[in-house]
C-alpha cells in the first residue's frame, strides 16, 4: 500500500512537470501589467496585434496539408514495406528508417539545396514539401499493416484482382484508428515546425508560421498568443484522445 | 462529452476566424481618434527659443496630450501622455498660441490639437490620428 501511495506521488509530481508549463501559460495570459484575471491580453492579442492571427492561418495551412498529404503518399509504400515481397525490401527499409532516425540538422543542407533548385526556398512549398514526404509515416503505415492478418488480404484477392479496391475496401477500414493518431502525430510535429521556417524561408517573413513569430510579439502578449497557438494542437487531442489510445493499444509500434 | 467537445472547438475555430478577419477594424473602434499636429513653429526671443502651442491644444488645466509613438507589430501605435507645461504667452507675438521654451518640450513633438473639455486620456492611452 506504502509502495503503491510512493508511486503514485512520484507519478503525480511528474505529470505536474509536464503539465506546469501549459497551466503557466494560461494563467499568465489571463493576466496584464500586474492585474489578474483580465482578458486583456486577449484583447491586445487580437485586436492590437491582430496581424499575428495571419501567422496562425498559416500554421493551419502548412500542418494541414502536410499531413493531409503524408497520410496519403505514405500509405501505399507503407503497405509496399508491410505486404508486397520484392527483392530488396528489407534493404530498403533499412534505408528508410536510418533516414527516419537522422536529425533534422543531417538532411537540412541537401534540402536546402534541392529547394534552390527547384526555385522553391522562401515559398510555402519550401515549409512543407520535406515534411510531407516524411519516413517516419511510411514506417508508422507498416507497422499497423503488418498487423494486418494475411489470411484477410488473401481472402480478399480472391473478390478483386484491383490494388486500389483492396487497399480501399479491405486495409483501410482496419487502419481508421492508427490513420487517426498518425495525422495527430504528424499535425502536431508539422504545427511546432520552427527550424525549416527560418532556414528555408528566411526571406519571406510574411509567410512563417505562428510557431516562429511567436517570439516577435511584444512581450505583454505572448502568453496570449501562446495559449492561441496550444488551441489547435489541445483541440486535435482531446478530440482524438481515445482514437489514439486504441491505435496504441492495438498495435505493435 | 464528445459532442460538447466538438461544439465548443467549433465554436472557438468559428470566433478565430471572425477575430482575424475584424481584429484591425474592431481595434480601430474601440480605440478614439484624435487630430494631431507636429510642433514645429517656432518664435525666437533674444537668446531664448520658444516652442509655439496653440490655445486650442491646451486642456482646461493648462497641460497638453503628447502623443508618443512606436512600431507595434502590427501597425504604429500611438500612445497619450498628459504634460502640464510652464508655458508664458508673450504680448508682442501671435495671441492664438502659448510659448514654452524648448526645455519642456521639444520642437517635433505631436499633440493632439484641438482639445475640448470632454476629452479625457488616461496616461499611456492607445489613440489613432485621424
Amino acid at each position: 500500500m506504502k509502495k503503491r501511495l510512493l508511486l503514485l506521488i512520484i507519478l503525480t509530481i511528474l505529470a505536474a512537470a509536464y503539465v506546469f508549463p501549459v497551466v503557466l501559460t494560461i494563467v499568465n495570459s489571463l493576466r496584464y501589467s500586474g492585474s489578474a484575471f483580465t482578458l486583456r491580453q486577449y484583447g491586445e492579442f487580437f485586436f492590437t496585434n491582430h496581424t499575428a492571427m495571419l501567422y496562425f492561418w498559416n500554421s493551419a495551412l502548412y500542418a494541414g496539408a502536410i499531413t493531409a498529404v503524408s497520410i496519403i503518399v505514405s500509405f501505399p509504400l507503407g503497405f509496399l514495406f508491410a505486404k508486397v515481397r520484392f527483392r530488396g525490401r528489407d534493404a530498403l527499409f533499412f534505408v528508410f528508417v536510418v533516414v527516419m532516425l537522422l536529425p533534422f540538422q543531417a538532411t537540412l543542407l541537401p534540402n536546402y539545396i534541392q529547394l534552390r533548385d527547384m526555385k522553391l526556398l522562401n515559398t510555402p512549398l519550401a515549409l512543407m514539401l520535406p515534411m510531407m514526404f516524411t519516413p517516419f509515416a511510411v514506417f508508422l503505415y507498416r507497422q499497423f499493416i503488418a498487423a494486418i492478418p494475411n489470411e484477410l488480404l488473401e481472402y480478399a484477392t480472391l473478390e478483386t484482382s484491383s490494388v486500389i479496391k483492396l487497399l480501399r475496401h479491405v486495409v483501410m477500414p482496419q487502419l481508421k484508428a492508427p490513420i487517426s493518431a498518425l495525422a495527430v502525430l504528424i499535425f502536431c510535429e508539422s504545427w511546432n515546425m520552427v527550424e525549416q521556417a527560418i532556414i528555408f524561408a528566411s526571406e519571406a517573413p510574411d509567410i512563417m508560421p505562428l510557431s516562429v513569430v511567436l517570439t516577435r510579439l511584444p512581450e505583454d502578449v505572448v502568453f496570449a498568443g501562446a495559449t492561441i497557438y496550444m488551441y489547435p494542437v489541445l483541440v486535435v487531442f482531446l478530440l482524438f484522445r481515445e482514437t489514439l489510445q486504441k491505435a496504441m493499444e492495438k498495435f505493435r509500434w | 462529452m464528445r459532442r460538447l467537445s466538438y461544439v465548443f472547438a467549433a465554436l472557438l475555430l468559428l470566433l478565430l476566424i471572425l477575430l482575424t478577419i475584424s481584429g484591425g477594424r474592431i481595434y480601430e473602434w474601440i480605440t478614439p481618434d484624435v487630430e494631431a499636429i507636429r510642433l514645429n513653429r517656432c518664435y525666437n526671443k533674444g537668446d531664448e527659443r520658444y516652442i509655439m502651442i496653440p490655445k486650442s491644444a491646451l486642456t482646461d488645466d493648462g497641460s497638453v496630450y503628447v502623443i508618443a509613438s512606436e512600431q507595434g507589430f502590427s501597425k504604429q501605435l500611438y500612445y497619450v501622455h498628459k504634460k502640464t507645461l510652464n508655458y508664458i504667452e508673450l504680448p508682442e507675438a501671435d495671441g492664438a498660441f502659448v510659448y514654452v521654451t524648448t526645455k519642456e518640450i521639444a520642437s517635433g513633438s505631436m499633440i493632439i490639437n484641438p482639445v475640448d473639455s470632454e476629452m479625457h486620456f488616461e496616461d499611456g492611452e492607445k489613440v489613432i490620428i485621424k
